[in-house]
């Protein structure tokens, strides 16, 4: 009796550990699911290329305008997949995007509501100039000495990012309603993990190419791989 | 009638308090009849003029307003009331003192219409750090944090608005907007006063380039050194003149427009405007001022000018053009007022141009015109340019006499009348697409002579002496 | 009293008071030649009815020849002696040293319409001619409106949002745009004298109104006989205007 006492307490503390240690991410630990994504694009990519007049030795002599990056097997880089209507809690870590020869580092990045450090790595002026509709626009000069500003976006929405004294950098902030989100790499992939078992709406989001949908069911312990095809 | 004229000075009598809340309707007709022929009748900026102007019109759908004295995004009543009070400088909005400040107040209400749902959140006051008045100190420091925070890369190493990003700025409309010329204060669009300025810095001017300052200064009083800094560039608005005076001077005259000489020369301003008469017309003139320095010796006369211009062009043909100036005169100034038309003459009277274009230099011409020039043969005009930081000096000199009929001669003492005309090439402007002025008049100044100093006693005596003489006779006859 | 009833006093009175109001009392300001042309025939009036007979003649000159002869008033013919040289020999001085302005620019400002202009080839009847878009009485809001657009995409730069005549260009030319809103302008003016301006512009002008100055172009190149005549009524409607009528024959 002492001794199934023992491994009853033993299990019990076990999984109080287990429930607390997963805490902040409750949907894998009761058994969510993931979401693999590949996105492709037929189209050509388009990177045009600008001669720049200042800054050279920071920015380079081009600037390299990444409008559609497409990669092996028609993988589309910068895309954002997000799962429609789940719900999670928030993630822990900071957003954050850094401007690196005159370039958005990330160029999308991906966050839920809050706050993201915007870094300036280049040690030249740079300006924070946002463009959204449902949090205020922002346009703040950030100086060389400023390396770090933090800026708060609380309510979802693809925040369109530039710097108008580069004119041709450009970034975008997604912001986004729950934590089941990821921005694709140069394959065109990417995994969203601990997905809460279920029926959702897979968007995919591109800055110039628009929105797509598709439907993916998330069974607990498996992973959906779905094929997104964004069109013009 | 009783009822409305009891109703509104009874309206009148409760004060500011009710005359700033405003009727939005009674602002409807006010607008309709005075805003809308640019700003549009519903307020989209679309008016009928529109696409003339450079600013464009406020599209007032959006609640974006760029000067005010907030640090959110919506202004505060005071701030539009101010700007429909004063307009703004340098664009096409005009000062609407002229109207009765219940109307302007009843306009607030009006425009406030156009995006309600812009105005939910309540302005609130950006609060400056004290004032740091201004001393060499200050301006030093302004200096120092103007290169820290790199206000060059838009408006200029000497803020004459020829950074290297002028020709990337863009509104949030997507329209090509020019960083502000900080040398010229008075052109600045929500005032030239010292905390207009410093707002500025600090909140930036929403729906254009320019950035709020008032978190990336080092230190918060930074905002004062800098406008104190940006104040210190300008000696204030000009006085526009309306003769040019030809200062006689002994020796030769120098061709280098940085010489000593012209320093101690004070400039003539002369206000340039857009050429709007002829196609293309030029609603939004580039170059808006030009400082003539003129000088003569026994045998030349020379003309130094000084004018702003962002971006030095000798031209590819096709977008940029060269840079351009240009005096004009007529041939035979004749004592008399007549002279050819202002626009470079006509067919039936010519004008002859002193003129200076990069890439050619100095020459002369005759023009019949704005579209009909004619280089005239052997060239008996000389001179050099300079551009530097967003600015051109120039010297152009030539004989005072000339054999040729098609050339002016220049005699001291005469009024001879003068018009110059100006292009920006790196601003697309070329041709008929210039800016001008009318006709003003140029004197060659007599030598200096003593008759001022010789004159007054002269007279002092001879009237005594008459009037000793009328005493006299008068005493002897009585 | 005796003094303020003199003759002579009576004429310095005169004489200050048509200085003051020439100077002071019209506005605009009257040029200094024009307001030395009146104070001169002033002064003749003063002096020919001061001679008008011999007693008159006596009254005005005795204060003049008791200050020049009276041992009793030596001191003011001393001041006076002290006073008027020092005062023209500081006049000299301001002649000799002063700069030049420009000379001035006289110019007939409504100068006398010709009968008839032609307009892109039309023959157009200036004398006794009213504007023809105010019989359609059922169009004039939309000519109104019309003529609006056309004045802010034209005739602004100079003239003005508020027809004030200070556009954003105005204050680079002289002689400066034309002031709608003053009543010394438009409402003294038939509507077809505006449309003789409008048309031809400066390069229309007789030469006493000095058309090489004015900027004001002629609008024929551009506009249609019907936008003119928009303008124009644009012009009256927004200021509250009335155009002046032809004067009915009898």
């Amino acid at each position: 009796m002492r001794k199934m006492l023992a491994v009853f307490v033993t299990l019990a503390l076990i999984a109080g550990v287990a429930v607390f240690a997963y805490r902040p991410a409750p949907a894998g630990a009761q058994g969510g699911g993931t979401i693999e994504a590949a996105v492709t694009y037929g189209g050509a990519p388009v990177v045009e290329k600008l001669k720049v007049n200042k800054d050279t030795k920071q920015c380079g002599t081009e600037a390299v305008l990444e409008k559609v990056v497409v990669g092996a097997n028609k993988g589309l880089a910068n895309a954002v997949v997000s799962v429609a209507g789940a719900k999670g809690p928030a993630r822990a870590a900071k957003a954050e995007i850094d401007q690196q020869g005159c370039k958005f580092v990330p160029r999308v990045v991906a966050m839920m509501p809050g706050a993201i450090d915007i870094k300036n790595s280049d040690g030249i002026l740079h300006n924070i100039h946002t463009y959204s509709t449902a949090n205020a626009s922002i346009n703040k000069a950030q100086p060389k000495f400023k390396k770090v500003m933090t800026e708060k976006f609380d309510k979802p929405e693809f925040v369109k990012l530039t710097c108008d004294v580069h004119s041709w950098m450009l970034g975008w902030i997604a912001v986004m309603p729950n934590p089941f989100f990821g921005v694709t790499d140069a394959k065109g992939t990417t995994r969203i993990e601990n997905v809460p078992p279920g029926k959702y709406t897979l968007e995919v989001w591109h800055e110039t190419l628009g929105k797509q949908t598709k439907d993916v069911e998330v069974k607990a312990g498996q992973t959906a791989r779905v094929a997104v095809e964004m069109k013009k | 009638m009783i009822a409305v004229i009891v109703a509104v000075s009874v309206v009148a009598a409760a004060g500011t308090a009710a005359a700033q809340g405003g009727d939005a309707g009674a602002g409807k007709a006010v607008y309709d009849l005075k805003c809308a022929g640019c700003h549009g009748e519903k307020g989209d900026g679309k008016g009928p003029a529109a696409e003339l102007l450079e600013p464009r019109p406020r599209d007032f759908t959006t609640g974006v307003y760029k000067v005010r004295s907030t640090a959110t995004k919506v202004p505060t009543d005071q701030d539009l009331f101010r700007v429909i009070t004063e307009g703004m400088p340098g664009t096409s909005m005009p000062p609407w003192a002229v109207l009765p400040e219940k109307d302007r107040w009843n306009l607030v209400a009006y425009l406030k219409r156009f995006a309600p749902e812009k105005r939910e959140e309540a302005p609130k006051r950006v609060e400056l750090p004290r004032e740091v008045a201004s001393s060499a100190e200050s301006i030093k420091r302004g200096r120092e944090m103007y290169e820290a925070i790199e206000c060059n890369k838009c408006h200029g190493d000497q803020g004459r608005a020829d950074g290297p990003s002028r020709a990337e700025l863009k509104d949030d409309w997507g329209h090509p907007i020019r960083p502000a010329n900080l040398t010229k204060p008075w052109s600045f669009r929500g005032g030239a006063s010292r905390t207009d300025i410093a707002r500025r810095i600090a909140v930036g001017v929403l729906g254009t380039p320019m950035p709020s300052f008032i978190d990336s200064v080092e230190k918060p009083e930074d905002v004062w050194h800098l406008t104190n800094y940006i104040l210190s560039l300008s000696p204030g608005a000009p006085r526009y003149a309306t003769l040019v005076t030809v200062t006689s001077v002994a020796g030769a005259i120098p061709d280098d427009p940085d010489a000593a000489l012209w320093k101690r020369i004070a400039p003539s301003h002369i206000p340039l405007m857009g050429q709007v008469i002829v196609d293309p017309r030029n609603f939004n003139p580039s170059i808006d001022l030009v400082a003539v320095r003129a000088v003569y010796n026994d045998r030349e006369i020379a003309f130094h000018l000084t004018w702003d211009d962002p971006t030095e062009s000798t031209g590819d043909g096709t977008r940029a053009f060269p840079d351009a100036i240009s005096l004009q005169f007529p041939p035979r100034p004749s004592g008399g007022a007549e002279r050819p038309y202002f626009l470079m003459g006509d067919a039936s009277e010519g004008v002859y141009l002193l003129r200076w274009e990069s890439g050619k230099g100095v020459g002369e011409a005759t023009a019949h015109g704005p579209t009909k020039l004619a280089p005239l043969a052997g060239a008996e005009a000389t001179g050099r340019a300079v551009f530097a930081a967003g600015q051109y000096r120039l010297v152009m000199k030539r004989p005072l006499a000339s054999k040729d009929a098609a050339r002016t001669e220049f005699r001291p003492g005469v009024f001879t009348p003068v018009a110059f005309q100006a292009w920006d090439g790196g601003a697309g402007e070329a041709g008929p697409k210039m800016s001008l002025t009318s006709w003003y008049y140029l004197r060659l100044e007599e030598p200096e002579s003593s008759r001022r100093f010789v004159l007054p006693p002269v007279v002092a005596i001879l009237t005594l002496a008459a009037m000793l003489l009328v005493v006299r006779v008068a005493q002897m006859r009585s | 009293m005796s003094f303020l009833r003199s003759r002579f006093f009576q004429a310095v009175v005169v004489l200050v008071v048509s200085f003051v109001v020439l100077r002071w009392g019209i506005r605009p300001p009257a040029p200094w030649s024009v307001i030395q042309l009146y104070m001169f025939v002033v002064l003749m009036a003063v002096l020919i009815y001061v001679s008008a007979d011999s007693d008159s003649w006596r009254a005005f000159v005795r204060p003049i020849r008791s200050t020049l002869v009276d041992p009793d008033r030596r001191h003011v013919r001393g001041a006076f002696l002290v006073a008027l040289p020092l005062l023209l020999g500081y006049y000299a001085y301001t002649q000799a040293a002063a700069r030049p302005q420009a000379p001035p620019e006289l110019r007939a400002v409504h100068p006398a319409p010709p009968a008839s202009i032609r307009f892109r080839g039309k023959e157009i009847n200036i004398s006794g001619v009213d504007n023809p878009l105010r019989k359609d009485g059922a169009a004039l809001r939309k000519h109104v409106a019309a003529g609006a657009a056309t004045y802010v995409r034209n005739c602004m730069y100079c003239h003005g949002d508020n027809l004030d005549g200070k556009g954003h260009f105005a204050s680079g030319f002289n002689p400066p745009p034309a002031n709608f809103q003053d009543p010394g302008t438009i409402a003294m003016l038939q509507e077809a004298y505006l449309f003789w301006r409008i048309a031809k512009g400066a390069p229309g002008l007789p030469k006493e109104s000095t058309p090489w100055n004015s900027v004001m172009p002629a609008w024929e190149d551009r506009l249609t006989e019907e936008q003119i005549w928009q303008v124009i009524l644009y012009l009256y409607d927004a200021t509250g205007q009335q155009p002046r009528r032809w004067e009915t024959a009898h």
